[in-house]
């Protein structure tokens, strides 16, 4: 009994850190409609420059100094994140906001790592709550108990704020319809600074609270940012009484999951996620979204390259290797993988109009389907290519049911969710994946064993995935999609099962990318969870924005500039910084990508 | 007349308030019937009661002898009931031909089809004829002016061949000649193809001059039901448009709502 009592503090005891970076990403989204993706750098952030000021200062008073400071700290930065960039982009599409907020995530790993060095850093225990409390037999760590006073205790503070003072008054005004606050006369630009300063805030104090039970570490941004995320999307996106709930619902499930299923925890919070989402489809306190807030216009998704053009791009590729050398025959490889991978997430977000923030675990399990294949069945490499789009399928059906039902940022946020079980299964399951060993030795069937045959095999595969994708698009099957995209309601009027139409669109997207993660294996021999992680997803992103999301074709200049831009950054220490500051660029100047440069300059000649 | 839908003892409650109390009422086969009344009579949650937008509370919905009530929206067309929109939803990545297109696809159930269907164009221009848009078939939908975009959802609701047709304000938002213009062409498509079509209307104008029959709602029942001169009369139907009741000689009905 006692034992489960203690399980129960623990679980509450983690539940406070969540809630306050929870909340302050709820409350960013709230009122700017922008999911922060450096949200966990600013919780990052926080734990750092609370170690730092506890080394200044020591354990006492460093330690209750570190927490106002850290929060003031991180609040600064978010302040001049809002200001120079997000400002820029708030009536840009939700994908390139993401983006963007991805492309800050980049730039705060490598000023981390530049200020803070890549060695974990240990914190000391808190000053004065260092000590254990004895409660049903149970040694309960006295810090566990201070940080579940915490949560509480923040809650009424923000409580507080909202319900007593103007400037709540403001951000719930704006919460509720940003139209009209704005109509009333509410200074937008001053209180989004505020808001995003205030969530920001949030996010550094959580970091810094941290740090007594944690490493802190520069992984622990995106560590924390999927966990986080879950918690938003359970709670409702906004709500912050919602945000305290999931926290206290995620962590609990945590703490008694570990004890049932100590493999798999992520999969009970994916499941009890699934569960609210199912029931609840905007989460526990979380109100229906307004209306989407970019309108389709002509050809959105499904602008068409000519099948001449097509010809045209295979005779070309066909003939490439005879004359270029055997580093750019590889480098091109690389972009018909990748290219495969990034079209069929064009195809989900243009004609589908579903955006993924998980895309790669179609990728990932395509490529660890054919890998262990090989690994435990020995089975040859058709086989195995044969297999990776046959598992992504299975996979994206198995996730697609349940992300189908949702739209916009609930739908993307639960195709992160549903990425993150997969890398933690492919993490957490040593024995059968390799866990971060990865699985190594996949090499290709002798007859692919050189890169000019790899080239044409992966050649032949790419013409294949432009094949099915094109036709996927062009037909009714494709049309019905972007039907349901345009006017949902319009569409179910007319007979079209609209989440059955999105179901088999995103089990469609999932095996072409299950085929792209297939041939990946054999090009590198080798797979890790990296092809399952946030940051691969994101790549997959970047790609469609910076070809542009209007055009299958668009995926393939991205994917292109992608991996040559990766291939000149690769060389600098401040690679991660330079690839953050391109997309940053893209995302303020073009949002149309490249391939939508013609079309934006064309749609501004008078018609 | 046979009757092609039987609203039997309608009701939907909202948070105890009853929206729709005990609606019963039918549609001819070949009838233009008018639901008319003033704003919150709950002439708008009665339309989504038929077209199963939302679920009701009692009462019965029968299509042809069969019961439909509670089924969902796409099942409810696929049964024969065609709907048009108050404010036009339409597919703005499109051009007109294609938009008709895909309404087809949805009729034949082809929407799962990687191939597209036998040459459609023909059935296209017919539908587009029906609402005057023939000309306009290449158009992008995003280029329409607003009585067209409504035209185009009127073809879309038709290219399934429904038995019935729901129009949720057929004429809201357009302009004054291009309402009567509308509403000439519903008449025809009704008279050349024996169509019955249940309207929501404000437009005074538009019910008398083309409704065969009206049934009016108040407060969530129906008070009225007679052909356009008897609604003209009815003292009942003057009093809720005009707040007062009037007695004596009949005037005309206001022609646009009050």
């Amino acid at each position: 009994m006692g034992f489960y009592f203690a399980q129960a503090l623990t679980g509450l005891a983690s539940a406070s850190s969540l809630f306050l970076v929870a909340a302050g990403l709820s409350l960013i989204f709230g009122v700017t409609r922008v999911v922060n993706f450096a949200h966990g750098s600013l919780y990052m952030i926080g734990a750092y420059v609370a170690m730092d000021v506890i080394g200044l200062f020591g354990k006492v008073p460093g330690f209750w100094l570190a927490l106002p400071i850290a929060a003031l700290v991180s609040a600064a930065v978010g302040g001049l994140i809002e200001v120079t960039v997000l400002r820029r982009i708030y009536r840009a599409p939700e994908m390139f906001q993401l983006v963007a907020t991805f492309a800050i995530v980049l730039i705060a790993q490598d000023v981390a790592e530049w200020i803070w060095g890549v060695a974990d850093r240990f914190g000391p225990r808190a000053p004065g709550l260092s000590g254990v409390v004895t409660i049903f037999g149970e040694r309960i760590p006295e810090y566990d108990l201070f940080l579940i006073a915490m949560g509480p205790i923040t809650l009424f503070l923000l409580w507080l704020l909202f319900a007593r003072t103007r400037f709540g008054v403001l951000v719930r005004a704006a919460t509720q319809d940003r139209e009209m606050a704005a109509a009333l006369g509410v200074d937008q630009a001053k209180l989004f600074t505020a808001v995003f300063c205030l969530g920001a805030g949030l996010a550094g104090l959580g970091g810094a609270m941290q740090v007594p039970r944690d490493a802190v570490t520069l992984t622990m941004d995106l560590e924390i940012i999927a966990e986080v995320f879950v918690i938003t999307v359970v709670g409702g996106m906004g709500s912050i009484p919602g945000a305290y709930l999931a926290a206290i619902l995620i962590s609990e499930l945590n703490a008694f999951g570990i004890l049932i299923l100590p493999e798999i925890t992520l999969i009970v919070a994916f499941a009890a996620m699934a569960v609210v989402l199912v029931i609840r489809p905007y989460g526990l306190l979380g109100r229906p979204p307004s209306a989407p807030e970019t309108p389709p216009g002509p050809g959105m998704g499904t602008l068409r390259l000519p099948a001449m053009a097509w010809g045209g791009l295979f005779l070309v590729m066909a003939l490439l290797p005879l004359v270029v050398d055997q580093f750019m025959t590889v480098l091109i490889i690389d972009i018909m993988i990748l290219g495969m991978f990034a079209m069929s997430l064009q195809f989900l977000m243009g004609p589908g109009g579903m955006v993924s923030f998980g895309h790669a675990a179609y990728f990932g399990v395509g490529a660890y389907g054919a890998a262990l294949l090989v690994r435990h069945l020995e089975a040859d490499m058709g086989w195995a290519l044969a297999v990776a789009p046959v598992a992504a399928a299975a996979a994206a059906l198995f996730f697609g049911w349940f992300c189908v039902r949702l739209s916009g940022v609930y739908l993307a946020m639960l195709t992160l969710a549903a990425a993150q079980i997969v890398w933690a299964a492919a993490v957490q399951m040593q024995d059968f994946t390799g866990g971060d060993d990865g699985l190594t030795g996949i090499w290709p069937a002798k007859l692919f064993g050189d890169d000019l045959a790899f080239y044409y095999l992966a050649l032949a595969f790419a013409v294949i995935a432009v094949l099915v994708l094109r036709q996927a698009t062009r037909s009714p099957f494709g049309r019905a999609l972007t039907a349901a995209r345009d006017a949902p309601l319009r569409a179910e009027a007319l007979g079209i099962n609209v989440q059955n139409q999105q179901w088999m669109a995103f089990t469609l997207a999932g095996t072409v990318a299950g085929l792209a993660g297939g041939l990946y294996v054999f090009k590198k021999g080798s797979v890790f969870p990296d092809v399952l992680a946030i940051p691969q997803s994101v790549d997959a992103l970047i790609m469609v924005l910076l070809g542009g999301v209007d055009v299958l074709a668009g995926a393939l200049i991205g994917a292109s500039t992608f991996v040559v831009l990766e291939d000149v950054f690769n060389q600098f220490e401040a690679w991660r910084s330079m690839l953050g500051g391109v997309i940053l660029l893209i995302a303020m100047l073009a949002p149309g990508g490249m391939a939508g440069l013609g079309s934006m300059i064309r749609r501004r000649k008078p018609a | 007349m046979s009757a092609v839908l039987q609203v039997s003892d309608l009701a939907k409650s909202f948070g105890g308030v009853a929206a729709v109390d005990g609606v019963s009422f039918q549609v001819g086969a070949g009838e233009r019937l008018a639901l008319i009344g003033p704003n919150g009579a709950g002439k708008t949650t009665c339309f989504n009661l038929l077209n199963g937008q939302l679920r009701a509370d009692r009462g019965s919905v029968v299509l042809d002898g069969k019961n439909i009530t509670g089924r969902k929206p796409r099942q409810i067309v696929r049964l024969g009931i065609g709907r048009t929109f108050q404010i036009a939803r339409s597919f703005l990545s499109m051009t007109v031909a294609e938009a008709v297109e895909t309404a087809l696809d949805a009729a034949t159930r082809h929407t799962l089809s990687f191939r597209r269907a036998p040459d459609a164009s023909f059935r296209i221009a017919e539908l587009l004829g029906q609402v005057g848009l023939q000309d306009q078939a290449d158009r992008p939908v995003t280029e329409l002016p607003y009585g067209d975009v409504k035209r185009l959802d009127l073809a879309m609701a038709l290219s399934s061949s429904p038995r019935l047709l729901f129009m949720d304000e057929p004429t809201a938002g357009m302009a004054a000649a291009d309402r009567a213009l509308l509403m000439d062409q519903v008449s025809a498509i009704v008279a050349a193809s024996g169509l019955a079509v249940l309207f929501t209307e404000h437009d005074m104008e538009a019910v008398f001059g083309h409704a065969d029959r009206v049934i009016v709602m108040a407060r969530g029942q129906l008070i009225a039901e007679g052909t356009v001169d008897e609604i003209r009369r009815d003292p009942e139907v003057r009093r809720v448009y005009l707040g007062r009741a009037e007695t004596g000689e009949a005037e005309a009905m206001p022609e646009t709502h009050v």
